[in-house]
């Protein structure tokens, strides 16, 4: 098997003319965190939703390139999106929980995906695994809007582990919530790491330092452009410590961005 | 301005005040003729004033047949509409249909009841058998007064689609559900008191709906729940009786108030069911 969870090769991603995503070389590797870094509007977001097939829903963007999940092509005619999304998870930046209860959430996507076992079991696992059973066990039956930002958030996190996922997602998943339940965020994911190949985008730079294995510096591409690219890919610690791009440097330590 | 709104809600009020007066003070005197009681208005399923009896049953039974009908009709068929309009159809597609669905809406209902008379009663009875389809019929009319409310239950209940916030789909979509299961298990389980709204004003304008009954269900007071016969609505015997000159004070011309009152105590009930139905089911969100 492939050591890679996702790789892409020379990836743009446009939305009409616009090319908002240039040529973006990655190799996202498996059971690792992933972090993408970058000022707003370089297109982090645009790149994620292209790994989940999410920007299908945008009808003027296009995606020239490759995106390899396990050596296969998820932009292949013969590949279904909805497959694509099973297998690989999203948490957006604001928490988007169903109006439904907080058992519901959870079950939600495991029905409409065939899931056949024991329902009960595998909602107390998944809100087990997304560090939130404790605080909601009593109240299953209630609607999950009760639920505090941060609870959602992880409830969020809850229901996409409930279709065991090979890749979670996540744009900017803490940007909503306050300093505590933005911790709660990452320490699971240093969890969920031990199942889970995940990809985070944050614009906390000390977020990318804490909780990822490797960082992705995206820039826009250069002076008078508006393209955003990946300026420099590698661990962490080399990005926030010994960047081989100036602007790198200049960003993780604050100097722009 | 404030004021202003003010005098339109009380003005409001008070016209929804003096029609209830207005039919109230009418429906007593009938009410308080000695030939009437409320047990015979009430419990009894003939309707012949000539022959002092007064079954409102007689009335109500096609009023409910004909609605029923027309709602079969429109509930599905316009949420069907409403969803692909909002959930499966391109912009361009959307700016085509909408105004032609719409169009619908516009057209006079003495068209609608002419229609269903003589376009869709003759291939009833072609296709189910002249002998068990009479020349009037409540399947008819409820069916082509389905065509009628479809447009208003798609246009209104495409709004409510329309205002649940993408980020709700985008979360089913992200859980690797199709557009249906999105549409159907999402989004429209988030619009249901806004679609539940458009539903409740269906069930109103098919009770009300006067004109494509007279035309087309029936020109006589039936007791029956068979949509194949004929059979007279309150508002289609209003209408008739209220067209020849009935004498001020008699008794016919008094019942015609009592049938009103009953009508508008029918739209209430459904109304409040309605009501109860979308709170108990509605799934809020922020
Ligand atoms: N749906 C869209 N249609 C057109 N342009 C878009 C759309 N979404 C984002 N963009 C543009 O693409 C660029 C990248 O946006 P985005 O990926 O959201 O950046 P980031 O997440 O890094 O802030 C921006 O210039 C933005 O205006
Ligand atoms: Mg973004």
């Amino acid at each position: 098997m492939n050591a890679y969870a996702i790789e892409t090769k020379n990836l743009s991603i446009f939305y009409g003319q616009f090319e908002a995503v240039k040529d973006v070389n990655l190799q996202i590797e498996t059971g690792k965190i992933t972090a993408i870094i970058g000022p707003s509007g370089c297109g982090k977001s645009t790149l994620l939703r292209a790994f989940n097939r999410m920007n299908d829903f945008v009808p003027t963007s296009r995606v020239n390139g490759e995106i390899l999940l396990h050596g296969q092509n998820l932009y292949s005619r013969e590949i279904d999106p909805v497959e694509v999304r099973r297998r690989i998870g999203m948490v957006f930046q604001r928490p988007n929980p169903f109006p439904k209860s907080i058992y519901e959430n959870i079950s939600w996507g495991a029905r409409i995906n065939g899931f056949k076992g024991n329902m009960d079991e595998l909602v107390e696992q998944s809100l087990r695994s997304a560090a939130l059973w404790d605080e909601v066990k009593d109240k299953l039956k209630q609607s999950a809007y009760a639920l505090s930002g941060g609870q959602q958030q992880r409830l969020c996190i809850a229901r996409t582990i409930a279709i065991q996922p090979e890749i979670i997602l996540m744009d900017e998943p803490a940007s909503a919530l306050d300093p505590i339940a933005t911790l709660k965020i990452e320490e699971l994911m240093q969890e969920l790491k031990k199942n889970y190949t995940i990809l985070i985008v944050t614009h906390n730079m000390q977020q990318a330092a804490r909780v990822s294995d490797f960082t992705a510096m995206m820039m826009l591409s250069g002076e008078g452009e508006r393209s955003g690219t990946v300026i420099e890919f590698d661990q962490t610690t080399k990005i926030f410590t010994n960047p081989r791009d100036s602007r790198t440097e200049g960003y993780v330590t604050g100097r722009f961005g | 301005m404030e004021a202003l709104l003010f005098i339109v809600g009380v003005l409001t009020v008070f016209i929804t005040i003096s029609i209830v007066l207005t039919l109230g003070d009418q429906a007593l005197l009938f009410f308080n003729d000695p030939a009437v009681t409320l047990a015979e208005f009430f419990g009894t399923t003939q309707w012949q004033p000539q022959a002092g009896q007064f079954g409102i049953w007689a009335l109500v039974s096609a009023t409910l047949t004909t609605s029923v009908v027309a709602l079969l009709v429109a509930v599905p068929l316009g949420l069907a509409a409403a969803l692909y309009l909002s959930e499966y159809a391109s912009p361009r597609v959307r700016d085509i249909l909408k105004p032609l669905l719409e169009v619908l809406a516009g057209i006079p209902t003495v068209v609608y009841g002419y229609f269903a008379l003589l376009f869709v009663t003759p291939i009833l009875r072609t296709l189910l058998g002249a002998d068990r389809v009479g020349v009037y019929n409540m399947l008819s009319a409820g069916l082509v007064m389905g065509i009628m409310i479809l447009p208003l239950i798609s246009s209104m209940s495409e709004d409510a689609l329309s205002a649940v916030p993408r980020s709700l789909r985008e979360a089913a979509y992200a859980m690797g559900a199709t557009r249906l299961e999105a549409s159907v298990q999402v989004v429209l389980p988030a619009a249901l008191s806004g679609v539940g709204a458009a539903v409740i004003l269906g069930v109103s304008r098919a009770v009300g709906e006067t004109m494509i009954v007279a035309i087309a269900s029936g020109a006589g007071p039936n007791f029956s729940f068979n949509p194949l016969e004929a059979a007279e609505t309150m508002t289609g015997h209003i209408a008739r009786i209220s067209g020849g000159d009935l004498p001020y004070g008699t008794l016919d011309y008094s019942s015609l108030f009592a049938i009103a009152l009953m009508l508008f105590l029918v739209t209430l009930v459904l109304n409040l069911i309605s009501q109860w139905f979308v709170a108990k089911f509605r799934e809020q969100y922020e």
